[in-house]
């Protein structure tokens, strides 16, 4: 047992999950790419949920066949040492990538509706070193901190999505569904970026849930869960703004306060729900960093977790400094890039393991071990 | 700085053994048991250090004139007489601990009237002196002790052991009602300082049999009396050995108080949310115990202390289970919203006055906007400084006893707060603010995590003041980070919150009375732990 | 070596948080705008009244009107708010802002797309406020709002506005509905409209008056309002896109209302032409619900149902109940639903798709080229409109006969 694993619940680990994954899914999509051709985003986004859920259970079924404890160990027994190494990297970027976007997204929406006159490196000296302090702490301490935030989060979500009902229109979403099935697919297929590292971050804490019908039961709840939620927020907010408007707009879920000519106190509380989501952001980033130096540590056969956070947290602060103060030009070229394209790079080493896995014999010895 | 050297050292010392006593996270088929740190061995003063008991008076006389140096000491009386039929004997006692009226009727009488053949102590304390406590030792040091504790130790000439004889007759206080846990329905007994006292109490309410009450001497060379009382065969085995490990590796010479206690035995002392309930409550203490928690009574002290707790356990008050389900639900809701208050209101209202003025409502920033316009310090300086003054109120209002006690609250809230008003010293909504807040904490049942919560509350200020509610909410998720990650002696603080446990009684409603098995899951009791097994 | 690395990280911790201050500024540093006025300039592009909320004063101080109000000229609103920050001890807050008051001419010259191209993000204003048009000066629908010394200036405003809105005679539109408006080309906006009377003696100016001890309506004259607040609303201003185009009556504002389902309750007066006296029988009308079928084409029609609920308030004497609710059912509906055809018509000719059909006609689109193709002009002048108006006589329900 490393240093501050422990022992994670399944609602623990559902919470964490589904957290990260619900945080990617309302505040880190790349609102030029999803509101391109129109409003479908509130199909595209939970799909996309549920679509990260299907690699994530064969990938299970394939630790289980080798028998497998967690990812670490699965990637360095069925592609080897290098290639192992090689994959965890590759994995390991698409976490540091959903550990960067929410906060650089957060930041950047404080700096510019939330304080006036601050600086990016001030707000994020807020953010950034509790969230490397509960990533220090160790998975335990991140599943039960998410457990106690949740349904704070869920219930700020809901005043705020309820509160604004009276400006909903249908309307907003016509032309049903405008962008094509082109689109909406590449698009779908693209976001899994923001859902699968989180999800299948699961199976790198499989040691502390305990066996893989545990991890397959708490995927499919975070998955179904944070479809749930995604599908409630991207619904709002296509309700309350034309996709012309959404295109161009930071953070939409904030700005549905702003519909109405309402003067009620609840109108007024946006600033208060978006620190809410904030913690929520961060617990998903403590989540995401924890996860890449889990792996890091398991595929280099490390004991102690805390020296790999570390060094995962540098690289996480400097993307979000990259992003924050590079968000024209070269930066946001490379940025678009990401978001369209980088789900190929978080998938190629999980297929490549899953593949492995299916075509080598099972190991029954290990499979017994592991039960 | 070596302090911090260390602390940063042990902070960062990588690749160490895992260490940490788990109570909850040990269920079957987990990793072992983590117990790396070996105890240094118990110092104890009566361990053979001073030797058996004589057969001869005369030299255990000498020995124990040594001891107490009766020469400077006037204390310990060492008496010498005959029985009847000629045999010598010696008393040890400490004058003023041992009651005198019963060594003169009860030994001393009895034995020198005498004149019977018997000559073995085990003989004379069966049929002569009428005491109903008695105990043969051979160890010097066990007489010691006796001696020093106010019990009468019997030596006799031949006989190489002695006989320890209860006289307890030292002053002490009688049962009085509860000074710091009031309750408006439900007993009001608390404990007092004296060790038999508060067994009693507690045996006066727990009637089962399994009821243990392990006494043992605390290490170092003060030898305080204090004991373990726990539920055998419920209370789980591995916690009970945790505890007795823990108090087997104290060595100090202060004298042992239920606060030295629980600094010493806890980890990271440092942290000011407490992790062991400490209760002058002898129904309290017994609730707890028969739900599988250990108790530890110290003798001198009136607080006992119970552990592992919970979050949960330290804002439950007695008095919720004395009420009716609906009442109790109230008070604890009422509860759970005054610390609520108490800790977040005086930052969220300095962060909004800050940075999210847009939040108030015209009504509230008019009042204040009217209320400050004299005022000459900024605004978070204002909240701070009232802040200080409410707790220096409270802390004079605590020591000054009696009505004069009263009298500071009553002077301090309204004459203070109306001068200070009027002075432009402190503006009138900051003023109620600092007073709802204030008000709050002391609904919090746990003298010390009222101070942990005015702590947090301070903390949540300073993180408003300089970060508006991005600050709280840092502050906020790093509170509850250490909560999350803290344990009381293997069980989670925040259980059964997180982690989720089986337990299906609500947290913050008060439950019905009689749920099925009175212990909570994550205490891992014994019958828990057979009942899974079957 | 230990203390010194031990001593440089606790300084880093410590200062950390010290560097992260985030610019706090005291909230009575402050002086918060709730309503901009915008006017056409003399010498620069706009003459910009801010109404500033006071605060609170003690209740014995006696001061006439309710807001602190600043005035100057500037080619934007920065250029204004930074001259007048020099002239005052405290900084100009917007995140309290609920109406942009632009008067007339400027709304009918187009002035709204200038000087609403601020950053709202930058300045802090909320896209919730609502864009008010005044006929005459905005400075003096501003002044006129502000009397009566009402401190809670915000409250006032917002109760004159919503009070109006709950009676039907102002649509009330946010900004964010404008820029929808205008990106999406689907709709038109529509603002209310206010006035300011200047011959309306107020109440403070009554108690002054009183004060002095004269007669407080010594100076009225018939047809003169006394009470209240120099400015009120007066109907509702037609854009086309951002330019106005036309304006609505009040009551011409309340079958607006119903056309776009958003009218709550209000009251109709239809002159009585029977054999009786003559005279006029007032109804209260309460939004039941309105649905839309709207077919495409080349000649796109759509048929409006609405559903009110009607109470008599005024009838003539005599009548009985029977005779009024067969009057009530066949009177009221045809003419509310030839008021409605006149109020489409009014915002036709104005060119405003003040009622919204573009909103349906979007539904009925399969594509994004037809979506993109959508000419809202050629849309409205070619749509043909038919209202049909059901009543229910509450009167007669509570009555418990069958209607």
């Amino acid at each position: 047992m490393s240093l501050n694993e422990g022992r994670i619940g399944r609602a623990e680990a559902v919470t964490a999950a589904a957290m990260s994954m619900c945080v990617n899914g309302v505040f880190a999509v790349d609102n030029s790419y999803a509101y391109e051709g129109g409003s479908s985003a509130f199909v595209t986004v939970p799909l996309s949920a549920l679509l990260s859920l299907l690699p994530v259970l064969l990938l299970i079924k394939s630790m289980e066949r080798q028998g497998s404890r967690d990812l670490a160990a699965h990637f360095s027994r069925m592609t080897g040492g290098f290639f192992g190494a090689v994959s965890m990297l590759l994995f390991s970027a698409g976490l540091v990538y959903c550990a960067a976007k929410p906060l650089a997204n957060f930041a950047q929406v404080m700096q510019k509706l939330v304080y006036d006159g601050a600086k990016y490196t001030a707000i994020l000296a807020f953010i950034i070193p509790v969230t490397v302090f509960a990533a220090w702490k160790g998975f335990e301490c991140i599943g039960r901190t998410a457990r106690c935030f949740a349904w704070l989060l869920i219930g700020m979500f809901l005043v705020a999505v309820i509160s604004s009902v009276k400006g909903y229109e249908i309307y907003r979403l016509c032309p049903f569904l405008s962008d094509g099935a082109g689109h909406m697919a590449a698009f779908t297929a693209s976001d899994t970026l923001l859902f699968l590292p989180p999800l299948a971050a699961l199976t790198i804490e499989g040691g502390a849930l305990q066996g893989h019908s545990h991890i397959r039961k708490a995927a499919c709840g975070a998955a179904l869960a944070s479809a749930a939620i995604t599908f409630i927020a991207q619904l709002a907010v296509s309700l309350a703004y034309p996709a012309a408007i959404l295109k161009d707009m930071a953070m939409p879920l904030y700005r549905i306060g702003f519909l109405r000519a309402d003067t009620g106190y609840v109108m007024r509380l946006d600033k208060l729900f978006i620190m809410v989501w904030l913690s929520g952001a961060m617990i998903s980033s403590s989540y995401c960093i924890y996860s890449a130096a889990r792996l890091f540590s398991g595929v280099f056969g490390q004991r102690d977790v805390r020296p790999a956070v570390g060094a995962v947290s540098l690289v996480v602060c400097g993307l979000i400094l990259m992003g924050l103060e590079g968000r024209n030009g070269n930066i946001r070229t490379v940025n678009d890039i990401i978001s369209r394209y980088g789900a190929a790079v978080v998938y190629a080493p999980l297929l490549a393991v899953t593949l492995a896995a299916f075509i080598r014999r099972p190991d029954k010895k290990n499979r017994e071990a592991s039960a | 700085m070596g302090f911090f050297a260390d602390k940063l050292s042990a902070l960062t010392a990588f690749d160490k053994a895992y260490d940490e006593f788990e109570l909850t996270e040990t269920e079957p088929g987990s990793p072992d048991e983590p117990y790396g740190m070996r105890s240094p061995g118990r110092v104890d003063a009566a361990s053979g250090d001073l030797g058996r008991v004589s057969g001869s008076i005369k030299k255990n006389k000498k020995r124990l004139s040594e001891l107490f140096r009766t020469d400077i000491n006037g204390d310990v009386i060492l008496r010498g007489f005959c029985t009847g039929g000629g045999q010598s004997m010696l008393i040890a006692y400490m004058n003023g601990m041992a009651d005198d009226s019963k060594i003169n009727e009860f030994i001393l009488k009895p034995l020198m009237e005498y004149e019977g053949s018997e000559r073995g102590l085990d003989g004379l304390t069966e049929n002569t002196v009428r005491i109903s406590e008695v105990r043969l030792e051979k160890d010097m040091g066990e007489a010691v002790l006796a001696i020093m504790d106010g019990l009468t130790v019997l030596f006799a000439e031949g006989d190489g052991s002695c006989a320890v004889l209860e006289t307890h007759g030292y002053e002490k206080r009688a049962v009085s009602a509860a000074e710091n846990e009031k309750v408006v329905l439900g007993p009001k007994e608390s404990f007092t300082e004296s060790f038999r006292t508060n067994v009693t109490l507690l045996r006066r309410i727990i009637h089962t049999d399994d009821l243990t009450v392990e006494s043992r001497m605390s290490g170092g060379r003060n030898n305080t009396r204090l004991a373990l009382i726990y539920r055998e065969g419920f209370t789980n085995e591995k916690l009970i050995k945790e505890v007795r490990r823990r108090l087997d590796g104290i060595d100090v010479d202060t004298p042992l108080t239920s606060g030295i206690l629980e600094q010493l035995i806890e980890k990271h002392s440092l942290f000011p949310v407490p992790r062991i309930l400490s209760t002058e409550r002898p129904d309290r203490a017994a609730s707890h115990i028969m739900q599988g928690r250990v108790c530890l009574i110290v003798e001198g002290s009136p607080f006992a202390l119970v552990l592992p707790i919970t979050f949960f356990s330290l804002m439950n008050s007695p008095e919720d289970v004395y009420m009716r389900r609906p009442l109790g639900t109230v008070l604890r809701v009422v509860r759970y919203i005054g610390a609520a208050v108490s800790v977040m209101i005086p930052g969220y209202f300095l962060a909004l006055a800050l940075y999210h003025q847009g939040i108030l409502t015209t009504e509230v920033l008019s009042t204040v906007i009217a209320s400050r316009k004299m005022v000459f310090e900024p605004i978070g300086v204002e909240i701070l400084l009232l802040l200080i003054i409410f707790q220096m109120i409270r802390e004079a209002g605590q020591r000054v006893p009696g009505s004069i006690g009263q009298a500071i609250g009553i002077i301090g809230g309204l004459i203070m707060g109306q001068a200070a008003v009027t002075a432009h010293l402190a503006s009138s909504v900051v003023l109620i603010i600092v007073a709802a807040s204030g008000l709050g904490n002391f609904c919090i049942p746990d003298y010390s995590t009222q101070i942990a919560a005015s702590w947090v509350r301070l903390a949540m200020l300073l993180a408003a003041w300089l970060g508006g509610l991005a600050g709280m909410v840092a502050a906020s998720l790093l509170t509850v980070c250490l909560l999350a990650d803290m344990k009381s002696f293997g069980v989670p603080f925040l259980s059964p919150f997180a982690p989720k446990t089986r337990s299906k009684r609500p947290l913050i409603l008060r439950g019905a009375i009689g749920l099925k098995g009175s212990a909570d899951d994550y205490m891992n009791t014994e019958s828990e732990g057979r009942r899974r097994r079957v | 070596m230990k203390r010194i690395i031990c001593f440089i990280l606790v300084l880093l911790t410590v200062s950390a948080p010290l560097c992260g201050c985030l610019s706090p500024v005291s909230l009575d540093v402050y002086g918060y705008v709730i309503s901009i006025g915008v006017d056409r300039g003399k010498d620069k592009r706009y003459y910009i009244t801010f109404a500033l909320q006071r605060e609170m004063q003690e209740s014995n101080t006696q001061t006439e009107g309710g807001a602190d109000i600043l005035a100057c000229e500037g080619d934007c609103l920065d250029e204004a708010r930074a001259e007048l920050e020099g002239r005052v001890p405290y900084s100009l807050s917007f995140s309290r802002m609920n109406f942009f008051i632009f008067s007339e001419e400027t709304a009918r010259r187009g002035d709204m797309a200038d000087f609403l191209s601020i950053t709202f993000d930058a300045e802090k204003i909320r896209t919730s406020a609502v864009a008010v048009i005044s006929k005459g000066k905005a400075y003096e629908f501003i002044g006129g709002l502000s009397a009566n010394n009402d401190a809670n200036i915000t409250k006032l405003q917002t109760a004159v506005m919503l009070d109006m809105e709950k009676n039907g005679m102002v649509t009330l539109m946010s900004v964010s509905r404008l820029f929808e408006a205008v990106e999406t080309g689907v709709f038109d906006y529509c603002a209310p409209m206010g006035r300011m009377d200047p011959e309306v003696i107020t109440d403070m100016e009554q108690k002054k008056a009183q004060a002095e001890g004269k007669d407080p309506l010594e100076k009225v004259e018939t047809g003169d309002t006394v009470g209240g607040l120099k400015s009120d609303m007066d109907g509702t201003a037609l854009f086309s896109g951002w330019i106005m185009t036309g304006e609505l009556t009040r009551d011409e504002t309340a079958y607006l209302n119903m056309a776009n389902g958003e009218f709550k309750n209000g009251t109709v007066s239809v002159p009585f032409d029977g054999s009786r006296d003559e005279g006029t029988v007032t109804v209260l009308l309460t939004m039941d619900k309105m649905k839309r079928s709207m077919i495409s084409g080349a000649r796109p029609s759509v048929v409006v149902n609405i559903s009110l609920k009607a109470g008599v308030h005024k009838k003539p004497v005599g009548l009985g109940s029977d005779e009024m609710n067969e009057w009530i059912m066949t009177h009221i509906p045809g003419y509310i639903e030839e008021r409605l055809a006149e109020t489409f018509e009014k915002c036709r000719e104005a060119g405003s798709d003040a009622m919204r059909f573009g909103t349906d006609a979007v539904k009925l689109m399969k594509s994004r080229r037809e979506y993109e193709a959508f000419d809202k002009k050629e849309f409205i002048n070619a749509l043909d409109v038919r209202f049909k108006v059901e009543i229910t006589n509450t009167d007669k329900l509570m009555s418990g006969e069958h209607v």
